[in-house]
């Protein structure tokens, strides 16, 4: 292919389309917050950690490219003016997340440009499926290759294997701490792995935590020392002395998943680790050495420090493998400053049937080399003494659980002495949130942990203002990592979120508003066609629930419509801004009760496509997303209401005079004879006490005291608009929207006395007809 | 509770002796104390003796927080007044201190007062007073002033 065409992981001007395989460093080199040299090829999940990378970049120039379809470009040639037609697909490259191969065709033959990938078995099938039908149909002229691991001596085992002797290491070490080295991304499978295994959260450094939410891991991941004893921390800042520094604290281990054997020179005094290592993996061909290759793959060549050959790029078998599979007529060595760099022709050129001659290459180590950041300085003996000491120290303090965590705290304080955001390199401060970004601080003179910390505490009222200052500002306030922050520091507001429809159903939208009544905005909505006898709840103080409902549906014959009840059940997550389906109920209902107990959510009754009216309770669980069904009194009751008072489940239903009351401890049901029935179409909670509307008492609101088992009721003030209302609760107050667009919204405030306590409410003035409303903390 | 002194030093070497108790409200002092590293005298690197001393009248204020609403609305009109002492440069220096420091409430409570303020202002204010440069076009700027608070647009997603 002639130049000035496209260009794979290079950034130089001339290109008229530009690839990204994966956002590590080594490949985004000359890429900067303002290059604007083309359009940018990359994954979603590539293209998703741009903003927090390269803040200000004009993400109008990325597109995002689906894994395995074909994708046409029309280019122009820079010699001859014509039109070039170029054919791309994306393969999934099991390297880091987002981490993609491209398969070029076009007049001009076919590529594959690996970028770094691994070609573990088990990871790759669908990629493997895909590529070898691809091929088969277009031969690869050239394979540009990820020859990081090009060399017989790099055999190490597939990822999962190598996870869990990760695992292994920290489950032998039961009383210490641990530190993994990791990159800016990739290895997460590792810590999940780890965190699942061992039943522990994991801590990361801020910018990381950052990274870890825009990749959709939520509670897995720490930026709190006192929460683990797992910490992944930057590969710069392992190193022999800073676990040294640490056990002088609290006996500490450290691991270093990677596939080079990146010391060279063997431990004092204990060479033989290396040795077996070498000698295993030369011999490696048959399974049985299998065994002895996990063996090998873990080094403990100090005290504190253990090397685990957990890699995501292919080891020397693999690329073999592939080679093999893709049949290429030549290929070349993508990594060309790779410490022991060997020209993948030299081993694998006769599957090529290449006329090119095998040549071996070594470069000179390249010291810019990621896996080169850890150097080992050399390692003196401990001295005896010392030990003893430390020792003794461990042991005297193991016994406190609390002062070992307050340790743990001080012990990062001295390790990274400027807060959590600054870490030792060979004896250099360096500030993590500086590394491997071109980028400027949210606040000028204060650390981004600080800044964050203020501008999380600005009311979000005020954040159309602030989104205005800069770049950096507008895409920290909208990040999931923003979320995060304010959710770790407490400061979450209390937000009315009101269910609007206009004109029966034509525009059905939430309006938000805040505690001083500000409209700040639309939530999306729900997805699905509109439903009616829906029910909609708040889980987790934050997150909106709605779940069931019908739909109507035509029928056969002259205007006859039949109901089509869902068992549908979707979220919004405000951190997201999003809708997302969640498990659905058992049973498709519709005009049920509805409430949540201690987390769990209680759906009661209800009817079903058949209009069969249902007696039992589906009960969702949203740690597990698991719907259980449980039976409940048979009561031909309708709709009604429910609520939880005291750990109870009441529930009231529309024509009984009879409360069920489900107690959660002994999961047993008992009846309360409320010597009243009601028809309920509205209600409320506030203060424990239940306020409603009631179809048989108009121009009054019903209150239920269910610590006294007493009913009353207040005169609502006549108004325009009538008396058919819909309830909701604001700032401890009831709120009267109207039914009828364009009325205002009545509030009964609970703290005022006798003949004050109704007033018009100024602030929330929904556009359209409320439907339903909910209070969510964000 | 021991009526132990401590002296801090401060990085520009000046010396400050304090009661333990008030030592203590500083974590990573309270730390070293309990781990029994604690001499008598803590160096400590990042923080200079004009801005330590600030510090340390917020931690003798806070030394006895007493849980009757009294005090505590007492203490809250101290920290206000506190803090109206100083300027926003002073605050940013603050606030880094208490969190090298891990005075809790300080750092809420400074980073509070930088966020009361920052909400009061317009953009352009913002930008003057903490030295944030302006990167949108005109036609961002534009397009920024008409989003509302709450919504996210798809700007943060490209599309293909």
């Amino acid at each position: 292919m002639e130049s000035g065409l496209i260009s794979v992981d290079r950034w130089r001007k001339g290109s008229q389309a530009y690839f990204l395989t994966h956002m590590h460093s080594d490949h985004t080199r000359g890429l900067s917050c303002g290059w604007s040299q083309g359009p940018l090829y990359c994954s979603r999940i590539t293209a998703s950690l741009f903003p927090s990378r390269f803040p200000g970049f004009d993400l109008s120039l990325l597109r995002v490219v689906p894994l395995y379809s074909w994708t046409s470009l029309s280019l122009r040639s820079p010699s001859s003016g014509s039109t070039v037609v170029l054919h791309f697909m994306a393969i999934d490259a099991h390297h880091c997340p987002g981490s993609m191969m491209f398969l070029f065709r076009g007049d001009f033959g076919c590529f594959l440009y690996t970028g770094d990938f691994r070609w573990d078995a088990d990871a790759s099938d669908e990629a493997r499926t895909i590529l070898v039908d691809a091929i088969h149909e277009f031969p690869v002229d050239i394979l540009y290759l990820d020859n990081t691991y090009c060399n017989p001596i790099y055999s190490f085992p597939s990822r999962q294997v190598a996870a869990q002797l990760v695992a292994d290491i920290i489950a032998s070490h039961p009383s210490h701490d641990v530190i993994i080295a990791v990159d800016s991304l990739g290895k997460e499978e590792l810590l999940l792995h780890v965190s699942r295994i061992l039943n522990v959260k994991i801590w990361v450094w801020p910018e990381r935590l950052r990274t870890m939410h825009l990749l959709g891991f939520q509670d897995i991941f720490t930026t709190d020392t006192s929460l683990t004893r797992v910490r992944a921390v930057p590969r710069y800042s392992f190193s022999i002395q800073t676990l040294e520094g640490l056990n002088t604290m609290c006996p500490t281990i450290g691991i270093m998943p990677s596939g080079v054997p990146w010391v060279k020179r063997p431990f004092k005094g204990d060479d033989k680790l290396s040795g077996s290592f070498l000698t295993a993996s030369m011999k490696n061909e048959t399974i049985s050495a299998q065994k002895e290759l996990e063996a090998a793959a873990v080094h403990k060549f100090h005290d504190y420090m253990y090397s685990v050959h957990y890699s995501d790029h292919s080891c020397y078998e693999e690329i073999g493998e592939f080679i093999k599979l893709v049949k290429p007529k030549s290929m070349k060595g993508i990594v060309v400053s790779s410490s022991s760099y060997v020209d993948p022709l030299y081993y694998f050129g006769r599957i090529c049937g290449a006329n090119q001659p095998p040549q071996v290459l070594l470069m000179r180590p390249d010291i810019a080399e990621e896996f080169q950041a850890v150097r080992i300085k050399s390692y003196s003996a401990t001295d005896k003494t010392r030990v003893l000491e430390k020792e003794k120290r461990w042991k005297r303090d193991s016994h406190s659980s609390l002062k070992r965590n307050k340790k743990r705290a001080l012990m990062w304080r001295l390790i990274f002495p400027q807060g959590y955001n600054v870490v030792y390199v060979n004896g250099l401060i360096h500030n993590p949130f500086l590394w491997g970004r071109e980028s400027y601080p949210i606040i000028p003179g204060l650390t981004d942990d600080v800044a964050e910390l203020c501008v999380s505490k600005i009311p979000r009222s005020s954040f159309q203002i602030t989104s205005q200052v800069c770049r950096r500002w507008r895409s920290f306030l909208r990040s999931q990592h923003f979320a995060a922050v304010r959710k770790l520091t407490g400061t979450v507001e209390e937000f009315l979120c009101v269910l609007m429809e206009s004109e029966c159903g034509r525009d059905v939208y939430w309006e938000v508003f805040d505690v001083s009544g500000n409209k700040l905005g639309q939530i999306p909505p729900v997805p699905g066609p509109l439903k009616r006898g829906f029910g909609v709840a708040v889980l987790d103080g934050g997150k909106i629930v709605f779940f069931g409902g019908y739909t109507e549906v035509e029928g056969s014959g002259i205007n006859s419509t039949t109901v089509s009840a869902s068992a549908d059940v979707y979220e919004f997550d405000p951190a997201a801004n999003s809708w997302r389906k969640l498990a659905a109920m058992n049973i498709p209902r519709y005009n049920f009760a509805f409430t949540e107990v201690n987390g769990l959510l209680y759906v009661i009754r209800g009817y079903s496509t058949d209009t069969y009216s249902l007696s039992n309770v589906e009960v969702y669980n949203p740690d597990t997303n698991q719907w259980s069904l449980m039976d409940c009194p048979n009561r031909p009751v309708w709709r009604g209401f429910a609520f939880a008072f005291n750990s109870k489940l009441y529930a009231v239903g529309n024509g009984s005079r009879f409360i069920d009351i489900y107690d959660l401890k002994t999961q047993t049901w008992e009846e309360l004879d409320s010597e009243q029935s009601v028809s309920v179409y509205s209600y409320t909670v506030v203060r424990n006490k239940v306020y409603f509307m009631d179809r048989n008492m108009p121009g009054h609101l019903g209150v239920f005291d269910p610590e006294e088992n007493s009913w009353s009721s207040v005169f609502v003030p006549p108004r325009e608009g009538g008396f058919w209302v819909r309830l909701g609760v604001w700032n401890n107050k009831v709120l009267l929207f109207s039914r009828v667009c364009g009325h205002e919204t009545l509030m009964y405030d609970l703290d005022k006395a006798k003949g004050s306590k109704w007033r018009v409410c100024d602030q929330i003035k929904p556009s359209a007809s409320q439907l339903a409303s909910v209070l969510i903390n964000f | 509770m021991s009526s132990n002194k401590i002296v801090l030093t401060s990085s520009d070497g000046e010396s400050f002796e304090v009661e333990e108790v008030v030592a203590r409200k500083l974590q990573i002092v309270g730390h070293m104390i309990e781990d029994d590293c604690v001499i008598n005298e803590i160096p400590l690197q990042n923080v200079t003796g004009d801005i330590l001393s600030m510090v340390i009248e917020y931690c003798k204020t806070h030394v006895d927080e007493e849980e009757s609403e009294e005090a505590q609305t007492k203490l809250k009109t101290w920290d206000k007044e506190f803090m109206k002492k100083f300027d926003l440069k002073t605050h940013l220096k603050i606030i880094l201190a208490a969190n090298y420091l891990n005075v809790k409430g300080l750092l809420d409570l400074v980073s509070q007062t930088i966020a009361d303020n920052i909400k009061d202002y317009t953009p352009e204010k913002i930008r003057e007073v903490f030295g944030v440069e302006n990167d949108y076009t005109e036609e961002e700027e534009a397009e920024v002033r008409k989003e509302n608070a709450w919504a996210f647009d798809e700007a943060d997603t490209p599309k293909p």
